[in-house]
C-alpha cells in the first residue's frame, strides 16, 4: 500500500517535470532562424554589386583601350554578372511579399538592361563612346536598383534580428527554468533516497537489537542474569576445538542450605536468594571469568591462572556467599561447597573431563562437610583420607 | 566559346610552364580541346590536372534528376561526373577540397560528402551544356530530392557553381 503510493508520487513528479520541461521546450524551439535567408540575400547581393563594379571596371578599362584588361575578361565579367541576376531572381522564393515588391521590378529592370546592352558589350572598342556611354547609363539604374534592395533586405534583416533577440531571450530563461526543475528534481531523488536510506538503516538497527536480544534470551539464564547451561556448554566446546587455550581451572559452585531457603520461604524466597548470589558470584571472581548458572543452586566457573588462583577464586566466593543474607524480613544463612579442577590438556575431551573432576571434587567437598573447597588433585594424594586436613585455610574461614 | 578561353587562361596559370608552353604553342586546336576546370594539390600527378571533355567521357558521365539550389523547387536533369568517381581518376588525398568559383568565391568540401552521397559535379542540366551565365562550366550538384537530409544552407554552401578549380589540400 504504502509502496504503491511511493511509486505513485514518483511517477507524478516524472510527469510534472516532463510537463513543465515541454513548455520550456517550445520556448526554445520558438526561435526563428528565417533571418538567415535575409543574410544570404545580403551576401547575394553583396556579390551582385561586386560582379556590377568590377564589369564596369572592366569596361571602362576596355574602352579606355589601356590593355590592363582584356575584351574576353570584360565579357566574362559581364557572363558572371548575368548569371547573378539569375540567383537574385530565384532567391526572392526565400523572402517575404514586401521584400519581392521591391526586389522584382528591379530584378526585371536589370535583366532588361543586361539583355539590351548584351550586344553593345560583345562589340565594346577602345574610344567607342556611344557603347561606352550605353553601358554606364545601364549599370547607374543597376546601382541605384541593387542599393535599393540593399536597403530594403537590411531593413528585413534588422526587423528579424530584433525579434530573433526577443526569442532568444525567451529561450534563455526556458533553459533557466529546465535547469532549475531539473535541480529541483534532483534534490527531491537525493533527499528521497536519504530518507529511504536512514529507514533502511533504522530497520536494520532494530533487525540487530533483535538478534542481540534473541542471543541474550538463548544464552543469559532469564533468573539471574548469568551465562546459562547452553553458553557455558558452547565455551567447553570452545576448549575441546582448541579456540579458548590456556591453564584454565573449573570451579563448580553448589550452594550449602538452599534447599532448606526454598522448603521455608518457598520458591519466591528462593528465586531472590539466587538472585543475591549471583550478585555475590560476580563480585568475587576475577575480571575475564567465565560464569555460568548450571541449573537450580549450581554454578560453574572457569578462568585462566594456577589451582593456587583457583583456591584463592574458590575462597572468595565462598567468603561472599556465607555473608548473612536477609529477605523479607527474614535472615537466611547459605554457604558454599566448591569442587575444583585443572585442564588436562591432553585429554581426549579437555572439557568433560575437567567437568567430571571438578564434578567428583564437589562431591568429595560435600561430604567433607560442605562450606569448602576440594581440588581434584587431592582426592589422588593420600590427604583425601584425613579430611580435616583436606578443608582448605579459606573453607574453615568460611565455615567459622 | 569566351568562357573556354577564359577557362583556358586559368588553367594555363595553374599547370606547369612545360605544359602551358606546349598547350600555348598549338594555339588553334587548342581552342577545341579547352579544359573545363582544373584540379590541384595532392594528386596522383603531382600537379595540376586540367580535366577536358575527353577525361568527362573517361571518368564516365552520370545523370541524376533533382532539384537544385538556387533553381528554385522544380526538378532537373543534371549530367556530369560523379565527384567521387573524380577523386579515384585524380588520385586526389585529404580530407578536404577547395572549390573555387570564377568570381573568386571559394568553399571547403569534406571529401566524405562525395562518398556519402552521388554528389556531381554537373557540366549539364537539362540537355543543355552549361555557359557562363547559367552557373557553368561546372556545378557541384547534391542529389537534394534523394536525401532530404542535405536540404540544408550548409549543403547549399557547398554547392559551388561556376567552377573554375577543385585543390586537394
Amino acid at each position: 500500500m504504502l509502496k504503491g503510493l511511493k511509486y505513485f508520487a514518483v511517477s507524478i513528479l516524472a510527469v510534472v517535470f516532463v510537463v513543465i520541461t515541454r513548455n520550456d521546450l517550445s520556448g526554445i524551439r520558438g526561435i526563428s532562424t528565417d533571418s538567415a535567408a535575409y543574410t544570404t540575400q545580403l551576401a547575394e547581393l553583396t556579390r551582385l554589386e561586386k560582379e556590377m563594379l568590377r564589369f564596369r571596371a572592366d569596361a571602362a578599362s576596355v574602352f579606355r583601350g589601356d590593355g590592363s584588361v582584356s575584351a574576353d575578361d570584360m565579357r566574362m565579367s559581364f557572363d558572371i554578372l548575368w548569371s547573378r541576376v539569375n540567383v537574385q531572381h530565384v532567391r526572392t522564393s526565400d523572402v517575404t511579399l514586401e521584400v519581392l515588391g521591391v526586389y522584382n521590378p528591379v530584378l526585371l529592370q536589370l535583366s532588361d538592361d543586361l539583355k539590351k546592352i548584351d550586344a553593345v558589350v560583345a562589340g565594346l572598342k577602345p574610344g567607342d563612346s556611344a557603347a561606352w556611354q550605353a553601358i554606364e547609363t545601364a549599370m547607374a539604374r543597376t546601382a541605384l536598383g541593387i542599393s535599393s534592395m540593399t536597403n530594403q533586405s537590411y531593413t528585413e534583416l534588422n526587423r528579424r534580428s530584433v525579434q530573433s533577440t526577443l526569442q532568444q531571450r525567451v529561450a534563455i530563461k526556458s533553459l533557466d527554468h529546465i535547469v532549475r526543475n531539473f535541480v529541483v528534481l534532483i534534490l527531491a531523488a537525493i533527499i528521497f533516497l536519504l530518507w529511504q536510506f536512514r529507514k533502511t538503516e533504522q530497520l536494520n538497527e532494530a533487525l540487530r537489537q533483535r538478534e542481540s536480544e534473541i542471543i541474550r534470551i538463548t544464552k543469559v539464564d532469564p533468573l539471574t542474569g548469568l551465562n546459562n547451561r547452553r553458553h557455558f556448554d558452547e565455551r567447553m566446546q570452545a576448549i575441546d576445538e582448541g579456540s579458548w587455550v590456556g591453564n584454565l581451572q573449573m570451579l563448580l559452585v553448589d550452594l550449602d542450605g538452599f534447599k532448606h531457603v526454598n522448603d521455608s520461604g518457598g520458591h519466591a524466597v528462593g528465586d531472590e536468594v539466587l538472585k543475591v548470589v549471583a550478585t555475590r558470584l560476580l563480585a568475587a571472581i576475577p575480571a575475564g571469568t567465565l560464569l555460568a548458572r548450571l541449573g537450580g543452586d549450581e554454578f560453574a566457573i572457569v578462568h585462566e591462572g594456577s589451582s593456587a588462583d583457583a583456591a584463592k577464586t574458590a575462597h572468595a566466593v565462598i567468603v561472599g556467599i556465607s555473608q548473612p543474607l536477609s529477605h523479607s524480613g527474614r535472615e537466611h544463612r547459605i554457604g558454599a561447597s566448591i569442587g575444583i579442577a585443572s585442564i588436562s590438556p591432553d585429554a581426549a575431551s579437555p572439557s568433560s573431563a575437567m567437568l567430571h573432576e571438578a564434578d567428583l571434587a564437589l562431591y568429595e567437598a560435600k561430604a567433607r562437610g560442605r562450606g569448602c573447597a576440594v581440588h581434584f588433585t587431592e582426592l589422588r594424594h593420600p590427604p583425601a583420607r584425613k579430611p580435616e586436613n583436606s578443608v582448605s585455610p579459606g573453607a574453615q574461614n568460611a565455615l567459622a | 566559346m569566351r568562357a573556354v578561353f577564359q577557362a583556358t587562361a586559368v588553367v594555363l596559370a595553374l599547370t606547369l610552364p612545360a605544359i602551358g608552353a606546349a598547350m600555348g604553342a598549338a594555339t588553334g586546336p587548342a581552342v577545341a580541346e579547352a579544359p573545363l576546370y582544373a584540379v590541384t594539390g595532392k594528386v596522383a600527378a603531382g600537379t595540376a590536372v586540367a580535366i577536358h571533355e575527353a577525361d568527362l567521357k573517361a571518368i564516365g558521365k552520370t545523370e541524376i534528376i533533382t532539384s537544385i539550389f538556387a533553381l528554385g523547387a522544380g526538378q532537373h536533369r543534371v549530367s556530369g561526373v560523379l565527384m567521387r568517381d573524380l577523386v579515384k581518376y585524380v588520385g586526389g588525398t585529404g580530407e578536404n577540397v577547395k572549390v573555387t568559383a570564377l568570381d573568386g568565391y571559394a568553399m571547403d568540401v569534406p571529401v566524405s560528402d562525395f562518398m556519402n552521397y552521388d554528389v556531381i559535379l554537373a557540366t549539364e542540366i537539362d540537355g543543355r551544356k552549361l555557359a557562363i551565365r547559367e552557373k557553368g562550366p561546372a556545378w557541384i550538384v547534391y542529389p537534394v530530392s534523394q536525401h532530404p537530409e542535405l536540404n540544408d544552407t550548409i549543403y547549399e554552401a557547398r554547392s559551388v557553381w561556376q567552377v573554375k578549380s577543385i585543390d586537394f589540400n
